[in-house]
């Protein structure tokens, strides 16, 4: 295209850039300058000659931007067990509850409160388990967790997280897209709109799920709601396509869909040169992106590609999808340049009402299926030199009570849902490691020291990666609509960072 | 502002600005208002609204709690107690503070956002000289009918208004309208807008043969009438009224609320006024006599989320449903958003806190409240059946009697015993059924001994019966199906068995593909018989009638044994309850088919099984004075913290309740279609016009508060909205009356200098052009293809998904059961709609997901939906059907992939298109000459044995072609 005005070339590269919606939005960010920086840079790359590829560079609105404040990580791996985690269990080590064990609760702790299953006056369960220190950091850690727990200098451990929603779909929302119903737009939607992605042949922000389960709130965790859709979540399934539709159709070979490509895009560029829609323009590099990706998708999924070795260290196995393989999958992604990949793992609702939510039988089952191949995934992305510029984040939706759920007496043992401390860790991507956050009270029932609400973990990830929370926005229904939510007490916690 | 070095030269820096304002357009600042600041008067909601909105009103707004400094600056009144003085820019502190760098003195304070630019700083000061007034915001202004302008482009408007309005801005602009569209181009353009689905050759012919302006309308007509017509504007509410078939949240089980998505497509083909649509839906069951379509109309706000999960508050989620109402309703029918105010006062539009709850008040008065079994439900028969309850009980009445007159020709046998080859065990009931209980083999023989009587027996009748112990289905399944493979029987007893072959066989109903003839061809195999019926599914009695080749003839008594073989290629898909009778009548199958058997009974039967699976559909119903709730205002937005009591009252900035109006739904419903609401008739021609145009005259379709964007046209919405009203909101009028317009019927085609001025066409000085929809992307290859289905109405379908498991958290999921024949083929809106799962149509093709009401698609371009219209299962199908009729259309690779260019784009092809494609048909026919298995495969004919392989290379190479077809951008655009 050859227009003399060079301001409206300059338009038209933007168009081209990104969807024009999106553009428009951007302009009114606080992002305008970030968008403006964009569009000066594909004009200087189109200026000095590279041609086709700095085109189709600008094509695609997951171009990595520019961060708005020093980022200390670029990707993030974040690993929730859905169902939520008994923290009692794991990381937040409570002796004296262990002295209450199962004594009934005092009734100062349940007056005014209401459980999602606790009726009457429960008792007090201790830990089931025992815990140790470890590390030079001392972090007291689990039994449940030997490997993770040979990590323990690398974590980031915040013992003083809540939330004010106690049923699962709530929380998960609240806690993934900043608003407890429906309608929010997911962090990783947040991420990678504010941010792009490195690699231009696969998606920014990518999601897998095990455990048999979706998550309770379902694929609404990694929508992108009011952001464009090219920002939501792709999810990677582990059976079939990884991607829906990246195969070609049985019959047709690689050469016949290259050949049909080739006779696709040059009749859309007759198209485009008579109707001058930079859609049409974007359409072709959309399909071109296609076909990049029919060969980067397999290719990355494809963990039989790993050596023996490493895939032993995760416990993987590439003939059947799991938690391992999903955790190996991870890092491949992100060392390709993913942006954002997040993994869901269901089976953490530890109620205690039978053999297959229980502490004894269930929790231990789901913490042999992780501890292996997150430790490895840490000590993978270590070796990697990858860790530095990842931040792994791990935890659940609520905490737990520190009482025994007993729901209709149930003989088995496990926790109600608890929305007023849990736990989360977090390692590399800049966090300090060997480090505790926060404390709870003895019975491990409420933050008694640096409470981290939700939101203040969201500003936290956004700022670890280069974006300002407050900052960070997208007008939609009369608000700009931001993942912290519209009040400004959110914090970045920058006690968390080394 | 960076200037980047090389725009120096100021001639063209003024370009770069230009094109920064026009992207920023969102808060109004269109270009021509910059220009105007510079030497012309002030425009408040142009000019300066969206600078107070933008920099200043969060925190000095109408929200008192958030107010900083007990000041606001969004009234005159506010704003002149201090910080402005009319007239007197210097004087005024708001200008002080804005200029200043003094970090705690400028406004806006850093963290809060930037300074404002030297331009805004200057609008502001020239405003505060002109007098600081302050004008209420456009929308919150009731519509006036504007005199049409005139312009130099008079001739082309012809005396249209809508053009007329669209002329003069044009003209402004210093642009001139496009030339008509093609032909070809516009017939397809206007059957694709108004129907979802292309026009037929015929319509398009008839108007290249005569492209006047009266076949035009008469097409426009026929497109109107269409049912295709209601099928595609009910798609654009069902995203309104977020409509979905399941509940949601973790469980997301199913809800039967597809008869009222029927009842949006008939509201629409029966062009229902908007008024009346309005009214229904909101409060049908209010009234009078409210008849069963009119509750059935209320069925839109039942389309909320229910939460089953265990430890749940009911209370909680029927609040939060109540919310998802009010929100929907006023964002629906007045694009405004009150979510806000559910926590505090709106911090930009004039509701507030208590307002909120006072109206939440009106909508906290209906029964439902999170049930799991989601009453209160209404009993209904799909309508499309024509039969009420009444008629039906009726029919039953003089069923039942014709059947007691009818002799019965079937004697059920009493079974001796029963025992099963890997493990099932039996007991014998009462009625002489086998009920299959204890260990669940994935797959087992029955073998029933029965004692026969003498007779001439003539045929065997197998009668599967749901069974309370089996989830009241026929089978031992966990969907409660069953397939039985085969059925035999044999008399005598050890080695002296005889088997009795039989030569025919029918049943009272069969799946698609399961034919009861397979129980009978004598091979035990995965073929067999299955009942899973689309409406009843499995939970009625079902019976297999199997004629004995030769009769089977017992002098006294005999022994007959009958094995009835399950080994289904699935496990434990083995029958539940099953009952043997026999019957002296020869051929009973036949005669059955001939309905000569027992047609009495069998006409009760039908009849009861009709009664028996009503619909229940969840409605409103308000509840009885009595028990009224009381309403509070919600602290912070949690209801269980209650504030202020407060009862049902509309926000004080609109029009009151019309008079007379009750205090109730109704009122809610009569106070949206009052002609002093100054909102919903132009949110309603604003969203038309958007699916037309591709963008709305108001961009922020959802928004027409103070944050949105402002009209591009402001007269023209006026007008239209004005005159919706005046014509009895008579929507395919105001639809007939856009298209018809020359604006619309511009060509899409933009030269360079259009392209400069107006480059995302807002002034539309050209013809709309832009990417079809999810649900027309799916219609439309189906319905070029040949492979469209015009079934219309009743429960939602299954199309091929790749998605073959929907695991829910709690539940066990469901299975994604590809439907059968037609219904495979079926428009994208009768597509089951799974809140955690949509197919995966909708999600790739821009479509929010369905929890809340969406009032508007953003647009998206990229290669996932490549992906998907390149590969597929159902756009390979389309390209195959497509490459097979190509291929019946004459002789030579020429003409083939001229009809296939000509069937999807309803156009004379090209010479470089054609030329294109057969290069590329040749040499993909070469690689498959090669490639004997793939040509079968991609050409769909593997099961075929009559075509030869040298067909099967051709059709594979032109599917090919097909698919190229069905995914150029001249396609998938409308």
């Amino acid at each position: 295209m050859n227009f003399l005005n060079p301001a409206i070339e300059l338009y038209q590269r933007q168009a081209q850039a990104l969807t024009r919606r999106h553009f428009l939005r951007n302009c009114q960010l606080g992002l305008g300058a970030v968008a403006l920086s964009q569009l000066m840079e594909d004009s200087a790359l189109a200026d000095s000659g590279k041609g086709p590829d700095a085109n189709r560079q600008a094509e695609n609105p997951l171009v990595p931007k520019p961060p708005m404040v020093a980022p200390r990580a670029k990707n993030v791996i974040y690993l929730h067990m859905a169902g939520s985690p008994p923290q009692h269990e794991l990381f937040d080590y409570k002796p004296t509850l262990v002295k209450h064990h199962l004594q009934p609760c005092p009734e100062e702790l349940l007056k005014g409160k209401t459980f999602a299953f606790i009726k009457g006056t429960p008792k007090l369960l201790g830990p089931t388990v025992k815990f140790a220190q470890h590390g030079e950091s001392r972090q007291w850690i689990s039994e449940m967790l030997p490997n993770i727990a040979k990590h323990a200098d690398d974590l980031c451990i915040v013992k003083s997280l809540h939330t004010d929603q106690f049923n699962h779909a709530p929380a998960q929302l609240l806690l993934h897209t900043g608003n407890q119903q429906f309608g929010g737009s997911s962090m990783g939607a947040w991420v990678t709109y504010g941010l792009g992605s490195e690699n231009q042949n696969l998606p920014g922000y990518m999601v897998m799920v095990s455990g048999g389960a979706m998550p309770s709130a379902g694929k609404s965790l990694w929508g992108s709601s009011f952001l464009p859709s090219v920002y939501q979540g792709v999810q990677c399934r582990s059976s079939g396509d990884p991607i829906l539709f990246v195969s070609n159709p049985d019959g047709m070979s690689r050469g016949i869909r290259r050949k049909s490509l080739d006779a696709l895009n040059r009749l859309n560029q007759r198209e485009l040169e008579q109707f001058q829609d930079p859609e049409t323009l974007t359409r072709i590099n959309q399909y071109e992106l296609a076909f990049r990706m029919q060969t980067a998708v397999p290719e990355v999924m494809d963990i039989s590609r790993e050596s023996k070795k490493t895939l032993e260290s995760y416990g993987a196995d590439p003939a059947k999808g799991s938690f391992a393989n999903n955790c190996l999958l991870a890092r491949r992604l992100v060392e390709q340049g993913v942006r954002f990949v997040q993994l869901f793992d269901w089976g953490w609702d530890i109620h205690g009402t039978a053999k297959f939510d229980d502490l004894e039988t269930q929790f231990p089952k789901k913490c042999k299926e992780t501890d292996q191949p997150i430790a490895a995934l840490l000590s993978d992305l270590k070796e990697r030199g990858m860790l530095e510029d990842t931040l792994v984040i791990w935890g659940g939706e609520f905490g737990r009570t520190p009482m025994n759920e007993g729901r209709n007496g149930s003989k088995f043992l496990g926790r109600d849902h608890h929305p007023d401390c849990f736990t989360m860790w977090m390692a590399g991507g800049g966090v300090k490691g060997g480090f505790s956050f926060g404390e709870t009270d003895e019975l491990g029932y409420k933050v008694v020291e640096d409470d981290v609400p939700v939101r203040d973990f969201q500003a936290t990830v956004l700022h670890a990666l280069g974006l300002d929370p407050h900052k960070l926005h997208f007008p939609f229904q009369g608000l700009n609509q931001r993942l912290i939510g519209p009040a400004n007490s959110p914090k970045v916690r920058e006690e968390l960072f080394a | 502002m960076i200037v980047p070095k090389y725009f120096s030269n100021p001639v063209v820096s003024c370009g770069v600005i230009l094109i920064l304002l026009l992207s920023g357009n969102q808060c109004g600042w269109s270009v021509e208002n910059r220009i105007r600041a510079a030497d012309h008067e002030i425009d408040f909601g142009s000019q300066i609204r969206p600078i107070l909105s933008r920099h200043c009103t969060s925190c000095h707004g109408p929200d008192e709690e958030g107010r900083a400094a007990n000041f606001r600056i969004d009234t005159f009144d506010g704003a002149t107690e201090s910080a402005i003085v009319p007239g007197e820019p210097d004087d005024s502190e708001v200008m002080e503070r804005v200029r200043s760098d003094e970090e705690g003195y400028r406004m806006p304070p850093h963290e809060h956002g930037d300074a404002l630019s030297e331009e805004e700083i200057a609008l502001l000061e020239k405003w505060i000289a002109a007098g600081a007034e302050y004008e209420k915001h456009w929308s919150f202004v009731p519509p006036v009918k504007a005199d049409p302008p005139s312009s130099e482009f008079d001739r082309w408007a012809g005396g249209n208004p809508i053009d007329s309005f669209v002329a003069a801005k044009i003209e402004s602009k210093g642009l001139s309208p496009a030339e008509p569209a093609e032909p070809h181009r516009l017939i397809r353009r206007v059957a694709l807008d108004l129907t979802g689905l292309p026009p037929t050759q015929e319509q398009v012919q008839r108007y290249v043969d005569d492209p006047t302006t009266a076949t035009y309308e008469k097409i426009v007509d026929e497109l109107l009438a269409s049912n295709g017509y209601g099928e595609h504007w009910a798609a654009m509410w069902l995203d309104l009224a977020r409509y979905a078939d399941s509940i949601g949240y973790a469980e997301d089980s199913d809800r039967t609320i597809w008869p009222w998505r029927d009842w949006v497509i008939r509201a629409f083909n029966q062009n229902m006024p908007y008024d009346r649509f309005t009214i229904e839906q909101l409060a049908g069951d209010l009234l009078p006599k409210p008849t069963e379509q009119q509750l059935l109309a209320t069925a839109f706000h039942r389309n909320t989320l229910s939460n089953s999960e265990g430890g749940t508050s009911d209370e909680e989620f029927r609040t939060i449903a109540v919310k998802d109402r009010i929100s929907t309703t006023v964002n629906v029918w007045m694009g405004l958003t009150m979510r806000c105010a559910e926590c505090h006062t709106h911090k930009y539009d004039p509701i507030s806190h208590k307002e909120y709850y006072q109206f939440l008040d009106f909508f906290n008065q209906t029964e439902d409240s999170d049930k799991n079994d989601e009453r209160p439900v209404m009993k209904l028969f799909p309508p499309e059946k024509g039969i009420t309850r009444e008629k039906l009980d009726a029919q039953i009445k003089l069923a039942k009697v014709e059947a007691a007159g009818e002799p019965k020709a079937w004697k059920v046998i009493k079974p001796a015993a029963a025992f099963s080859r890997q493990g099932t065990s039996f007991k014998i009931l009462d009625d002489h059924s086998v009920l299959a209980k204890g260990k669940k083999p994935n797959r087992d023989d029955y073998v029933i001994r029965l004692e026969v009587p003498a007779g001439t027996w003539q045929g065997l009748r197998l009668e599967a019966i749901p069974d309370k112990s089996h989830r009241n289905s026929v089978g031992r399944a966990p969907t409660g199906a069953f397939l039985i493979s085969e059925i035999r029987a044999e008399t005598g007893s050890g080695d002296q068995l005889e088997r009795h072959a039989f030569s025919d066989a029918a049943a009272d109903f069969q799946q698609p593909n399961f034919d009861v003839k397979n129980v009978i061809d004598g091979v035990v195999d995965k073929k067999g018989w299955a009942v899973k019926h689309p409406e009843h599914g499995l939970k009625e009695r079902r019976y297999a009638m199997l004629d004995f080749e030769k009769p089977l003839i017992v002098k006294e008594s005999d022994v007959l044994t009958v094995t009835i073989f399950h080994s289904a290629p699935w496990n434990l898909f083995t029958s539940g309850r099953v009952r043997i009778s026999l019957t002296t009548i020869e051929q009973p199958a036949q005669k059955f088919r001939a309905n000569q058997l027992e047609p009495a009974r069998r006409k009760l039967a039908e009849l009861e099984v009709e009664r028996r699976n009503f619909l229940k559909v969840p409605i409103f119903k308000e509840l009885p004075v009595s028990k009224r709730r009381e309403t509070y205002v919600n602290i912070r937005g949690s209801f269980l913290q209650p504030g202020e009591k407060v009862s049902a009252s509309v926000p004080k900035a609109f029009n009151p309740l019309p008079e007379g109006a009750p205090k109730d739904r109704m009122g809610v419903a009569k106070w949206l279609v009052s002609p002093d609401n100054p909102l919903t008739a132009r949110v309603t021609v604003n969203r038309f016009w958007a699916r037309l145009f591709g963008r709305g005259i108001v961009e922020t379709e959802e928004d027409f508060g103070t944050q949105g964007t402002l009209p591009t046209h402001l007269e023209l919405i006026d007008w239209l909205a004005v005159d919706f009203q005046q014509n009895g909101w008579d929507v395919k009028r105001l639809l007939k009356q856009l298209v018809m317009t020359s604006t619309y019927r511009q060509t899409g085609v933009a030269d360079k200098e259009t392209l400069a001025i107006d480059p995302r066409n807002e002034y539309l000085s050209r013809g709309p052009r832009f990417r079809l929809s999810a649900e027309v992307v799916r219609d439309q290859a189906l319905a070029v293809s040949g492979l469209l289905s015009d079934k219309r109405y009743g429960p939602p379908v299954y199309p091929p998904s790749p998605i073959k498991r929907i695991t829910n958290a709690f539940t066990g999921g469901m299975t994604w059961d590809v439907s059968e024949g037609e219904d495979r083929y079926r428009r994208a809106i009768y597509t089951y709609l799974k809140r955690s799962q949509p197919h995966p149509l909708f999600d790739t093709f821009d479509m929010a997901t369905r929890e809340v009401c969406n009032m508007r698609r953003l647009r998206t371009n990229t290669p996932l939906q490549s992906f998907m219209t390149l590969n597929d299962e159902t756009f390979i199908e389309c390209a195959q059907k497509l490459a097979s009729s190509m291929r019946d259309s004459g002789d030579g690779s020429r003409q083939w992939v001229k009809t296939g260019l000509e069937t999807a784009l309803l156009r004379p092809a090209k010479s470089h298109e054609i030329e294109t494609l057969v290069a590329l048909y040749t040499d993909t026919k070469s690689d498959f000459m090669n490639a004997a298995k793939d040509a079968r495969i991609m050409s769909g004919t593997v099961d075929q044995t009559d075509v030869e392989q040298d067909q099967a290379v051709e059709r594979a190479a032109l599917t090919v072609v097909a698919n190229v077809i069905l995914n150029l951008d001249s396609f998938l655009t409308h």
